[in-house]
């Protein structure tokens, strides 16, 4: 459970430490081997995941690394919703918009890690790592 | 500086408020103030120094005892409670201008004669504009040093007892620290010593300063560039050898097509080429849709959660937590024009009103509202979509199974053509055969090499982003650095300077001391003292010299010495052009009467201000006739034995 | 008086050290009283200045720090 995270309702933070996974998982031309177009793609998969677990952690409250809410499309942010309705069983947490993309940073903490380890330390590349994944 | 008038209320023997004027003029420019000894001399000697500088300075006590100011008389007359006032007031002129510098003392009476003082005294100085007004100085004390600093007082406010100090034997210091503090000798030391710390810390700053950096980061990025330019050459080589391999090929392949026994191969060959192409080709593709597709597989893998979020939503619904937004501004409206559903008007306060109002409160804000109703209907379609890339993701995947092995087919069947082209019994197909396979297999190993020259290029690009602003960063640095380096040198060589022209203003100024002390003792001596010169040497060493040529000073009578230390200060007082007054508290008194005969002939011209106090015995006869026609003021302190009271009374010229 | 005479002493050196020194010597002489001054920083400015216009930087508007 996390309190006292820097709460900002306009982005969401990644941690440094593992910012590395986002640049390998999104640098270069290799489709194959970097399938991800954007960091956000493979911060929503982290969520996502996160979530799957169901364990969360909070997420330093500076770093150079993030994602402006912009980014994000209105089905990704609908989504984000929905995760925290599912999370606190409360619908008022719609009226807090930073709690919303907290929450998503939370999962994102502990998801980041599954991402590396179902796409990354799999054999096969991480493409139809990522495809098995469904 | 020079004075005007003092007024004293209260201080010490000077019971109330006593005045006294001092002359400036040029032509008369000396005040006499009779006493006998204990008659109030020394207080006013002392009310002087303690209104300009108060009670100590610079470590310096100039009053032992603040209470001891507080005229007696004032007490004995006052009862317990009583406030009670003592001050000096001073006017001044200093540069032309006028001034006033005061300084109350503030206590209040208690039984037994005694007073308890208020913890500082007051001081302030005000000066007269030249339209008349006066205006207080806002940095009193900073600007009463500037004109007299404390730490030369003593050497135009001074004391007649002391009159002989530097011309003791042991008196070096005293003349070096004179010269010193009157010539300001100790701002040019200390500017010195300032400029070397701070040269001292630029210096220790500099060398954090990291050097050479740019320059090694500049070496990195040309290679980095260099490296770059090469790998791209080496791509385009590559790219040539695998475009001639591709055109000998392209002509192998066309002379076996002509060829009768391998034609028919060849052109079983071009067709599966072909195919392979085109199923290569397909298979990109194919891969980059999976790849938008499964780039969103998050949706599918958080599906559980908005399938939770939707019960959670419909939970609320039904419990009536979020009505309808029409029913919300229903009752808005309602409450607004305070009218019941039926149509009814609502009175403030009734039943039905309350209950409106409940349903209000119960029901969540407006905005919360839009924003549930809007979530939930967004929601709803998901599990759709979802559905819907899971079967694409399938059909795509199933596809790629496909093609991966219509490719692998077509592998084989080519393999399959090329192992018969080479068993070929004619001799040139199967020659032919294993060139275009040889060129094949360079053009496979120039596209590795390419790919690897690509990874490579990669790297080289991000290292040279890196490198241009870690480059900018270390332009910075350098910059700081050079403006160090130039602080360095500067304040360096300003603290040099210093130290170099220290000594040559330090013994200019001794020189002209010297000539200056000789002149006047040359001036105030009597003719019958025995001596030549008067020497002040690099050692501060003040004497005066016989006729012998050895140093007269242990034979100086006290009165020859007591005329060279005053020829040393009125010296000091000329070199250094300071205006101050020359204010003798009883100088005569051990002098033989030829010195102070002398003394009383030159010296008013030798001040700008001179004001004597003195006793009778000391001012008499000659001494007094070459004073007169200078005296602008004469006092006499009257001290009545019976009061302990002083009283100033002027006398006339 | 002696501000010129002090001046004048050292008017055979280049103009930059002679605006420090000059500088200086006043700031030396409106602290004379105070046994030990703190005036590093005043000095640091004093330097500053005259380095950068040497190194012909533009100045920034200047912050007293008295």
């Amino acid at each position: 459970m996390s309190e006292g995270s820097a709460s900002r309702s306009d982005r969401v933070i990644i941690d440094e430490a593992v910012i590395d996974i986002y640049r390998e998982l999104t640098d270069g031309s290799n489709v194959e081997q970097a399938p991800f177009r954007t960091h956000k793609d493979v911060f929503m998969l982290a969520v996502a995941l996160g979530f799957q677990r169901g364990t969360r952690r909070s997420a330093p409250s500076h770093s150079k690394h993030t994602i402006r809410k912009e980014v994000f499309t209105d089905l990704d942010y609908h989504l984000l919703k929905a995760i925290a309705i599912a999370t606190t069983g409360d619908v008022e947490v719609l009226m807090r918009q930073g709690e919303v993309l907290t929450i998503a940073e939370e999962f994102a903490q502990v998801g980041i890690h599954e991402v590396k380890s179902n796409l990354m330390e799999q054999a096969g590349r991480p493409l139809w790592n990522l495809v098995s994944l469904t | 500086m020079k004075l005007d008038r003092i007024v004293l209320e209260n201080f010490r023997q000077y019971f109330g408020k006593q005045r006294l004027t001092f002359a400036r003029d040029p032509q008369r420019n000396v005040t006499i103030i009779h006493g006998v000894n204990g008659a109030g001399k020394t207080s006013l000697f002392l009310a002087i120094n303690w209104c300009l500088y108060g009670r100590a300075v610079d470590n310096t006590k100039i009053v032992e005892n603040v209470g001891e100011l507080v005229s007696k008389e004032l007490i004995s007359r006052a009862v317990r409670g009583d406030r009670l006032v003592t001050s000096v007031e001073l006017h001044f002129l200093h540069e032309g201008e006028r001034y006033m510098a005061r300084r109350n003392l503030r206590g209040t009476r208690q039984d037994g004669a005694s007073v308890v003082l208020d913890s500082t005294d007051h001081f302030t100085l005000m000066r007269t504009r030249s339209d008349g007004q006066t205006e207080t100085i806002k940095n009193p004390i900073l600007t009463i040093n500037a004109m007299l600093p404390p730490n030369v007082r003593t050497y135009f406010l001074f004391d007649g007892e002391k009159i002989d100090e530097f011309a003791k034997p042991e008196s070096r210091k005293d003349v070096k620290d004179a010269i010193y503090l009157v010539l300001k000798l100790e701002i040019l030391e200390r500017a010195k010593r300032h400029l070397e710390t701070n040269a001292d810390e630029y210096s220790r700053e500099l060398r954090k300063v990291s050097s050479g950096e740019l320059a090694q980061l500049l070496d990195r990025e040309v290679k980095a560039r260099e490296e770059r330019t090469s790998d791209e050459a080496q791509k385009i080589e590559h790219m040539r050898s695998i475009e001639s391999a591709r055109r000998k090929i392209v002509d192998i392949d066309t002379t076996l097509r002509e060829s009768q026994n391998a034609r028919e191969l060849q052109s079983q060959r071009d067709q599966i080429e072909q195919a392979l192409r085109e199923r290569r080709g397909e298979l990109e593709s194919l891969i980059g849709q999976i790849r938008d597709l499964a780039v969103t597989s998050y949706f599918a893998i958080a599906q559980p959660a908005v399938d939770r979020a939707l019960q959670i939503l419909d939970e609320k619904r039904q419990r009536g937590e979020i009505p309808s937004s029409i029913r919300q501004q229903f009752v808005q409206d309602l409450l607004s024009q305070m009218r019941c559903i039926c149509g009814r008007a609502l009175t403030d306060g009734s039943t039905e009103h309350q209950r409106l109002l409940n349903l209000l409160q119960h029901s969540l804000p407006g905005s919360l509202e839009d924003d549930v109703l809007d979530t939930s209907a967004k929601l709803q379609p998901f599990a759709e979509r979802v559905g819907r890339q899971r079967q694409d993701i399938d059909t795509a995947m199933r596809r790629r199974t496909e093609l991966v092995g219509a490719i692998n087919q077509l592998d084989a069947e080519l393999s399959d053509i090329r192992h018969q082209l080479t068993k070929s019994p004619i001799e040139e197909i199967s020659r032919l055969e294993r060139q275009r396979q040889e060129f094949a297999a360079d053009i496979d190993s120039a596209n590795l090499k390419i790919g690897g020259i690509n990874v490579h290029l990669e790297k080289l690009t991000k290292e040279i982003n890196q490198l241009e602003k870690e480059i900018a960063r270390a332009k910075t640095e350098e910059q700081r650095a050079n403006l160090l380096q130039t602080k360095v040198d500067l304040t360096r060589r300003s603290a040099n300077a210093i130290g170099e022209m220290y000594e040559r203003f330090a013994d200019d100024m001794r020189l002209k001391i010297e000539a200056k002390t000789k002149e006047i003792f040359k001036l105030l001596a009597w003719k019958g003292d025995h001596f030549e010169d008067v020497r002040l040497g690099t050692d501060y060493h003040l004497e005066v010299i016989d006729r012998y040529g050895t140093p007269a000073r242990p034979d100086l009578s006290a009165g020859e010495r007591q005329v060279l230390s005053l020829s040393f200060i009125t010296a000091m007082s000329r070199v250094s052009e300071e205006e101050a007054p020359l204010v003798m508290d009883t100088p005569f008194g051990r002098l033989s009467s030829h010195h102070r005969n002398s003394i009383t002939l030159h010296l008013p011209a030798l001040a700008d201000q001179l004001v004597l106090f003195v006793t009778d015995e000391e001012l008499r006869d000659q001494a007094r006739s070459n004073l007169e026609e200078k005296i602008g003021f004469e006092y006499r302190l009257s001290f009545d034995p019976r009061t302990s009271c002083t009283t100033i009374e002027e006398e006339g010229v | 008086m002696h501000h010129e005479r002090l001046r004048n002493l050292f008017s055979g050196y280049e103009p930059a050290i002679q605006t420090i020194i000059d500088q200086v010597l006043q700031l030396e002489q409106a602290y004379i009283t105070m046994d030990r001054p703190r005036l590093k920083e005043q000095i640091d400015d004093i330097v500053e200045d005259v380095a950068k216009q040497e190194l012909g930087i533009t100045k920034k508007p200047r912050i007293s720090r008295a």
